[in-house]
């Protein structure tokens, strides 16, 4: 399920990001990996855990003292902080070593995932977390779960990405 | 230190440790759900150290935002321990001789301590500014170090498996 293996055309692109300045300097450190993907791990609690609040929230799980629109509401400027730490450090990750990425059998589900779960958590997700009452309908449960599943899948492909 | 040592080799023997060791699939497991627990206990512990700060559900009693939120931090912390305890078992020695591990376990005391002076100075008074702001210096105090150990203690794990 990899970049070579599916879209062997997009080689030149991944090659094009090898040469980089950024990926030489990048790789001329032993520092700035490590470091970064703790900044992206730190990102990735605020966010997922975040997510995970308004998508318990939503299926009944804990939190009744607060709407779905209130929850959401007090979060969104961390989620959107978050998210946007969570993107750059994931693509400084990406720049330290693209042909790797472009091999990576878990690389190409994790971004397959990550554009919808974005694409996903800003329209169809927005306007079930915008519920300002106590019962929450089947559609908007069914976001939940569906937002769990691609935040979930992209942590679980991300874990991936150093095993296979 | 010696009786330490000696107890983490003891530990690393044991059938369970070398399982998880020798398993392909059991650490990398074993550390998503580490960082699954990690999210679902520090969006909350977040949500209270902010309202204690005074950053997020000003409008809601601290009272409400910590009685609302205190099953799912119980729920990830259980998470977390019980994976946590198992990536230890699984790897002791390195453990022992890592200092980001120690630093891990120093920052780790540090949060306790922090939660423990906390709940038994300020919080005794906390229904006498459960609904005003700002919060007691003290109160946001605690929510600064709190917030501060516990990122700590999330690097200095991120950094233990590194081996630098």
């Amino acid at each position: 399920m990899s970049f070579s293996y599916l879209f062997p055309f997009t080689y030149p692109f991944f090659k094009w990001c090898d040469d980089t300045w950024l990926c030489n300097a990048i790789k001329a450190t032993t520092w700035v990996f490590p470091l970064t993907e703790t900044i992206h791990i730190l990102a990735l609690v605020v966010l997922l855990g975040s997510i995970m609040l308004v998508d318990f929230r939503l299926l009944g799980l804990g939190i009744r003292r607060f709407s779905p629109l209130r929850i959401s509401n007090e979060l969104k400027t961390y989620i959107a902080w978050a998210l946007a730490v969570i993107l750059i450090t994931g693509w400084l990750l990406f720049m330290a070593e693209p042909l790797k990425a472009y091999d990576n059998m878990a690389f190409l589900p994790k971004i397959t995932l990550l554009f919808s779960a974005i694409l996903f958590h800003y329209t169809a997700f927005r306007k079930a977390s915008s519920i300002d009452g106590q019962s929450i309908p089947i559609m908007a449960k069914f976001a939940a779960l569906l937002s769990l599943f691609l935040w979930f899948g992209i942590g679980v492909a991300g874990r991936a990405i150093g095993f296979v | 230190m010696s009786f330490l040592l000696g107890f983490c080799q003891w530990l690393q023997d044991t059938s369970i440790g070398t399982q998880i060791r020798e398993s392909t699939l059991m650490f990398p497991v074993l550390e998503g759900t580490h960082l699954l627990g990690l999210a679902l206990m520090m969006a909350p512990v977040m949500m209270y150290d902010l309202r204690l700060v005074g950053l997020l559900w000003r409008t809601d009693p601290v009272s409400k935002v910590k009685w609302t939120f205190l099953p799912i931090t119980f729920a990830g912390f259980f998470l977390m321990v019980s994976t946590g305890v198992l990536l230890f078992w699984s790897e002791p020695i390195k453990c022992f001789n890592s200092v980001y591990f120690r630093v891990k376990v120093v920052f780790l005391v540090l949060a306790g301590l922090n939660a423990l002076v906390f709940h038994s100075t300020i919080d005794r008074t906390a229904s006498e500014w459960d609904t005003i702001l700002p919060t007691p210096a003290r109160a946001r105090l605690a929510g600064v170090c709190s917030l501060v150990t516990w990122t700590m203690v999330i690097f200095a794990g991120r950094y233990t498996a590194y081996n630098l």
